[in-house]
């Protein structure tokens, strides 16, 4: 068990930067996701932390050692790998018990080590086979498996789940949120599925070309949003995000309609407002008209995409399961005053109300 | 697999005419003349032939020469084979480690084999000729009594280098190509689990090159045994004495030069039946240890 402390980590490849100094400090037994697009470098920087990448400037601590210049088996982590990355030629028993005989551990702790892991695993009847023999999901087990028996100071997971089944991918989640809970064992656990990122972590890092653009807890980062980029990304469907033009408490919509809202400055802003945070407007109520161009009715809810009108800017918003709205529809939204988010046109930095 | 049906009789066998062909022409036919020519025994005009069934076999595995043929056969397949594989193996583990230059690399590897066998025989003796060679006059000042047109360890030293020496590219392609198929993951896994750079090695890298090593020890035992006739000619002539007169080179000795027809096939015969029965044994009993990914 130990604590992570990344301060001001950077990374560049000849000369091209791609890790713009992160900072953070990971609390002895958290989970922490570093969420992001594909190519917003979370997965090099899980890479410096395993000591798999060299870190170009910063230092990164594990357990109150900088281990800069340690090699990955001098850190006192596991990692667990997308592709699992097990040994082919080793059967399950052997593929655990791989680090700790290098270890030089005793045989009989290493015996029941590898014994806790598969009954909490559940992979018992599976000891001697070989990985080839393994379904994706054991396959998925066994790597758990190699990390957990090692006790490390930390455990990595890179992206431990994209390659299951959506079905197997939810019965997974479950179970490594439980292990976690169980073993009190500090993790960073890196993916780019934001449901993922939501029901894990106890803390998210929010990546987007090489920069850390929120360190928060996730419903901080659903209610908060620190830039523009991460309420985009963060919110299923996405939050509608464009520009208004306002004064005096009041803003002008694309299309031309005009709102009061409460505003923090005047000029031009980005407004951002979540699909689920609309109500529909009472006869005579200013708000925002939208045409429907489809509706998804998912039971439950449904959600209504379009334009607002006399525009070409999309916006969703979430209906009742029961509406019988359609295409070609006209609606008045009413955004919830409690959810506004402003954020600036130039830096996209959230502006606070 | 998916089987193919081919709606004709005759297409199937037209496709494979070109392969069967060469096969028989250039396997089959020969390999059932040396076995009808190891029955016979020629005068020596050549004017007649008698059937002497299988007195050349006998004549032959009783030969003390051919006894001790077949002992410098094994020392020298052994050898070359063994340091063929493992220093194109330890090139290879070295080539990946290089990030600049790489292809130029590997394409230097690579030129040797691109050298005729006896073309590669004749640049070894310039090199190691006692009297001439480059490299014999530094090793005389070392101390060493160099001379292995006299010394018979010597000349089975240089033939089994130069044979090596022209072997090591081909290995060398097989294992680069190996270690590539290796999946990076693998070994960052090893080196989270503590492993040392050599204990990798060892427990991943080389069980998992197992086909690639399996597939060049067959290659390499078939190229020792009968492709280093070149190399030998060149370097010493089987000599000195007889000391490397390997089995293929004794063929082509009795045959070619002392014309002793019937000795000569039944010697081939013998050969290709040594060869059958080794790569029938690395399969049946090699290759079970063998992962295949």
């Amino acid at each position: 068990m130990a604590r992570i402390l990344l301060n001001d980590v950077r990374k560049s490849y000849a000369g091209t930067q791609v890790i713009h100094g992160i900072n953070m400090q990971i609390a002895d037994g958290e989970f922490v996701v570093i969420v992001g697009p594909s190519g917003c470098g979370k997965s090099t920087l899980l890479r410096m932390v395993a000591g798999l990448e060299a870190i170009t400037s910063g230092t990164v601590e594990i357990g109150d050692k900088v281990v800069n210049d340690l090699e990955p088996r001098q850190r006192d982590i596991a990692m667990v790998f997308q592709n699992y990355a097990l040994y082919p030629h080793m059967s399950v028993r052997e593929n655990m018990a791989y680090g700790l005989k290098i270890a030089r551990m005793s045989k009989a702790e290493i015996d029941s080590r590898v014994a806790k892991a598969a009954t909490m695993l559940e992979l018992e009847p599976y000891l001697d086979r070989k990985p080839r023999a393994l379904s994706g999901g054991q396959r998925q087990r066994v790597a758990m498996g190699r990390a957990l028996v090692r006790e490390p100071a930390a455990l990595l997971l890179d992206e431990p789940l994209s390659n299951l089944d959506a079905k197997l991918r939810v019965q997974m989640r479950l179970q490594i949120k439980e292990m976690h809970l169980r073993t009190g064992q500090t993790t960073l656990y890196v993916t780019h599925d934001q449901v993922e990122a939501m029901t894990l972590a106890d803390r998210l890092i929010v990546m987007n070309k090489g920069v850390a653009e929120q360190i928060a807890t996730p419903l901080e980062v659903y209610q908060r949003p620190a830039s523009e980029f991460v309420a985009g990304f963060i919110g299923s469907p996405a939050m509608n995000i464009f520009t208004v033009s306002a004064a005096d408490g009041r803003v002008t919509l694309p299309g031309g309609a005009v709102l009061p809202l409460p505003v923090p400055r005047g000029g031009d802003l980005r407004l951002g407002l979540r699909p689920e945070h609309m109500r529909m407007a009472e006869p005579g109520e200013a708000a925002i008209p939208v045409v429907l161009r489809s509706v998804e009715r998912l039971g439950a809810d449904a959600f209504g995409y379009g334009m607002i009108e006399g525009s070409d800017v999309s916006f969703v918003l979430r209906l009742p399961g029961t509406s019988t709205l359609d295409r070609g529809d006209r609606v008045e939204a009413v955004p919830d005053p409690a959810h506004l988010h402003f954020f600036d046109p130039e830096s996209g930095k959230r502006i606070e109300g | 697999m998916r089987r193919t049906v081919f709606p004709h009789k005759l297409l199937p066998w037209l496709l494979l005419a070109p392969q069967l062909a060469i096969t028989l022409i250039f396997f089959y036919w020969p390999a059932a003349q040396a076995f009808r020519q190891s029955m016979l025994r020629e005068d020596a005009f050549g004017l007649k032939t008698t059937f002497v069934g299988l007195a050349n076999f006998r004549k032959v595995l009783s030969d003390p020469n051919y006894l001790n043929s077949m002992r410098v056969t094994v020392v020298f397949s052994v050898l070359v084979a063994f340091f063929a594989m493992a220093i194109a193996l330890f090139l290879a583990v070295q080539a990946e480690k290089i990030v600049r230059g790489k292809g130029f690399y590997r394409t230097l590897m690579i030129w040797p084999y691109a050298v005729a066998p006896a073309i590669a025989g004749m640049l070894w003796l310039f090199m190691f000729n006692p009297s001439f060679g480059t490299l014999a006059w530094p090793l005389r000042q070392l101390g060493i009594s160099w001379n292995p047109l006299l010394d018979s360890t010597q000349a089975m030293g240089l033939v089994v280098a130069a044979a090596t020496w022209k072997q090591i590219s081909y290995n060398f392609l097989f294992f680069v190509a190996g270690l590539q198929a290796i999946p990076r993951s693998l070994l960052e896994a090893a080196a989270i689990d503590g492993a040392s750079r050599r204990h990798t090695f060892w427990t991943i890298t080389f069980p998992l090159l197992a086909p690639t090593s399996f597939f060049l020890l067959v290659v390499n035992t078939v190229y020792a045994l009968f492709d280093t006739f070149g190399i030998i000619h060149a370097v010493t002539g089987g000599g000195p004495g007889k000391a490397t007169e390997t089995l293929v080179y004794k063929v082509y000795n009795d045959g070619f030069v002392n014309l002793i027809m019937g000795d000569s096939a039944a010697q081939s015969v013998i050969l290709m039946i040594i060869v059958i029965a080794l790569t029938a044994f690395q399969f049946r009993f090699i290759e079970r240890r063998v992962h295949y990914g």
